[in-house]
């Protein structure tokens, strides 16, 4: 089984019963300046790094919450505790981590997924590190694959040249937060002309009460070089609002690949509020693929800064929205140079009253020549009583750019059902085709274990969305 | 010619070829109205069609005869406000689109639907795995419908394509045929699948149709195109006129319609 995209409630019943993870340090609730201090003086950090969370903490006490986008009016900072560690500290082998830690990987079914093919297991259990492992063909390499608290360790010089240059903590009120109050996350840096063929997967999971998640991770293409990085979550049920607040920050050098894929399936109670941004130089090819199928509230825009000639940026993004979500995604392609070329494509599936927008920006600065972009959006409504909107925005100040754009909303047709029961299929597996082939464009780019859970996680909201 | 899917029917369905001489209805059809919204389409239609028997439904264009093809697979749109309408003893009219397929319920689309994204392979797998139970690894169906597609002049390539999309009016109407092929069937509406094909296409009809109908199928065969008949032999021709079936016969009545039109028949 791969890491499991549905949450252990639409599983299983019985994961409810999870065992519990003893926490030995937490800081108090709400943020304050000595909040910051102490997370940044437990994990022993270069002054640096303290001093870069005070400034962010002081934006981030400036900041308003942005205007537009999902409602974040649910979200309680003073009731969140902004630093957790569970009281296993990081393992490098599996044999010494513990049972009840195994119990739960098991049930995730990660040493499974790992005897498959993956080369290392970054698993965050809560917010530090537990279990990381990478196989020695990736050390052979000189590739570094660690949790960014491991990286900032054991690479200060490379984290403190690019940490918070893709993302400034001014960027916005959550890229911010995260400066001030990270925590885990990954750091990725694979050396000039080196192909990682085998994707490197994290794992994340977020399992207590009221407790905020803010990973950072950072990863550095050098010239030449090539890498798949994968993503994957699910959190269990739990009952207060939770606020997770990622930033991603992925530098491209010429000639260099990165593919990022994540997959989200928050609980229905988080608020998924991510900066992810890839700066890719000359020649250079980035892309996202970035799913989004649980949480309240979603707001995500990868983004792809086209610094260098031919530069290369993809953004696939897929949304399906259920009963009281808002999925509020889409992607940003930044034209910098001549000659580059971008392709935002968006897939959204709304039911059962869920929510589903676009929002996306195209943008060519002056004497960026040659400029190519292509945005494609689509909006699959389920029922009535759900929504789809579309929020495209292109700034164009060269006029050699060439963009197209299309967009389609589709609403799930009832002569299609009905065509599709007349061969056999009952209604929640016509539902599941339908949708699942609507998505089939993102999800065939996915790596094939995510492809079939995300197949099945749509089946299971099929079934429930039926009646 | 028996196939796979013929054996694996008569054992399911207890039926044997070179059985009985009177056998009992497969379909039966009595007394039927059907309205969408206020309209009256249907007004009182009757048939009765037994294994390996072939019918034809000719009519003019607008006389209801895909309605009534649409009414025996279960299309919500249409109300049936009096008659009945069985499968051997079942209540078809009680029953859902998938449960009457399940039962052996056939009927082709004059438009069959596309569904962007859903490859030709995977909805045949799956759609055989829903109807009839018979759970096949990919590469058994791939085998399974490499060697039927060509009877119906498909390129076995057609498994990669969407389905139905972009298919020209006769691709859609032999991968009609071709679901009727693999999923089998023991009754088979089939609303004219012969418009729109060339004389080969034509022959591939006609040969399939003499296949299921070997196999015990009954078929309810609903054309336009009086000339199908030079190929088919037909158990009886009915001609439906405005909602009611105005005369039956043998070939001989689809003869007179092929030279004289519709006019004048009732």
């Amino acid at each position: 089984m791969s890491p499991s995209l549905l949450s252990p409630t639409m599983q299983n019943p019985d994961r409810v019963g999870e065992p519990p993870v003893v926490f030995d340090r937490e800081a108090t609730r709400g943020l304050t300046r000595e909040v910051v201090e102490t997370i940044s003086r437990i994990k022993d950090e270069p002054t640096w790094m303290r001093d870069k969370r005070l400034q962010a903490l002081a934006i981030f006490q400036k900041k308003a919450l942005p205007a537009w986008g999902a409602d974040l009016s649910g979200i309680n900072f003073d009731a969140l505790t902004y630093y957790l560690q569970p009281a296993t500290q990081t393992k490098q082998s599996w044999r010494d981590v513990p049972k009840d830690i195994k119990r739960t990987f098991d049930r995730l079914g990660i040493p499974q997924a790992e005897r498959i093919f993956l080369a290392g297991v970054t698993a965050q259990y809560d917010s530090e590190v537990v279990y990381h492992r990478l196989k020695t063909q990736l050390e052979r390499q000189g590739v570094v694959f660690l949790g960014m608290d491991a990286g900032l360790r054991a690479h200060p010089e490379i984290v403190r040249q690019y940490f918070g240059t893709m993302v400034p903590a001014g960027d916005n009120k959550f890229a911010a937060l995260n400066t001030a109050v990270w925590s885990g996350g990954s750091f990725v840096y694979v050396p000039k002309g080196v192909t990682v063929k085998i994707p490197l997967q994290a794992y994340f999971r977020i399992n207590a009460d009221r407790f905020g998640q803010f990973e950072r991770t950072l990863i550095v293409a050098e010239e030449g070089s090539s890498v798949h990085y994968v993503e994957g979550c699910t959190a269990p049920t739990y009952s207060a609002a939770s606020l997770h607040a990622a930033v991603v920050e992925i530098i491209v050098k010429p000639h260099a690949r990165v593919r990022y894929t994540t997959i989200q399936n928050w609980s229905p109670n988080v608020y998924n509020l991510v900066t992810k941004r890839m700066f890719v130089e000359e020649g250079g090819v980035g892309e996202w693929i970035d799913g989004n199928l649980g949480s309240r509230a979603t707001m995500k825009y990868p983004s792809v800064f086209l610094r260098g000639p031919k530069a290369r940026g993809e953004i696939l993004s897929l949304a399906l929205a259920g009963p009281g979500q808002h999925q509020d995604a889409g992607g940003k392609a930044i034209h910098l140079a001549s000659e580059t070329s971008s392709t935002i494509i968006s897939k959204s599936v709304s039911h059962g009253g869920g929510r589903t927008s676009y929002r996306g920006l195209v943008r060519v600065i002056r004497n960026a020549r040659n400029a190519r972009a292509h945005v494609q959006c689509d909006a699959l409504i389920l029922d009535s009583r759900s929504r789809s909107d579309t929020y495209p925005t292109t700034k164009v100040e060269d006029p050699s750019a060439r963009l197209s754009h299309e967009a389609t909303v589709a609403r799930l047709s009832d002569d299609q059902l009905f065509y599709l029961k007349t061969r056999g299929y009952p209604e929640a597996q016509a539902r599941s085709l339908i949708v699942n082939g609507f998505m089939e464009p993102v999800v065939k780019a996915l790596p094939m274990e995510y492809a079939a859970e995300l197949n099945r996680l749509i089946e299971l909201q099929m079934e429930g969305s039926v009646g | 010619m028996i196939r796979w899917f013929n054996a694996a029917r008569q054992e399911r369905f207890g039926f044997r070829s070179g059985a009985m001489p009177k056998l009992r209805a497969m379909l039966t059809i009595q007394n039927l109205h059907v309205a969408a919204g206020t309209r009256e389409i249907l007004g009182g239609v009757s048939l009765r069609v037994r294994p390996r028997e072939l019918h034809i439904l000719m009519g003019p264009n607008g006389s209801g005869k895909s309605t009534l093809a649409q009414v025996i697979a279960g299309n919500p749109r249409f109300t049936v406000t009096q008659g009945t309408l069985r499968f051997r003893r079942f209540d078809l009219l009680r029953r859902s689109p998938e449960a009457r397929a399940r039962l052996g319920v056939f009927v082709s689309f004059q438009q069959p639907l596309a569904i962007p994204g859903v490859g030709v392979a995977d909805f045949l797998r799956l759609a055989i795995a829903e109807r009839n139970g018979d759970r096949m690894r990919p590469s058994q169906l791939r085998e399974r419908a490499a060697a039927r597609f060509p009877d119906v002049g498909l390129p076995v390539a057609t498994l990669d394509r969407e389905l139905n999309v972009g298919f020209s009016g006769g691709e859609q109407k032999r991968m009609e045929l071709a679901q009727l092929l693999l999923m089998g069937a023991r009754v088979a509406i089939l609303d004219e699948v012969d418009s729109g094909l060339d004389i080969d296409g034509l022959r591939q009809v006609v040969r399939a149709v003499e296949e299921i109908r070997a196999s015990g199928t009954a078929v309810l065969f609903i054309t336009h195109n009086p000339s199908v008949l030079a190929h088919l032999i037909p158990t009886a021709v009915h001609i439906l006129i405005a909602g009611a079936i105005v005369a039956s016969g043998g070939r001989a009545l689809g003869a007179k319609i092929a030279q004289q039109g519709y006019r004048d028949i009732a």
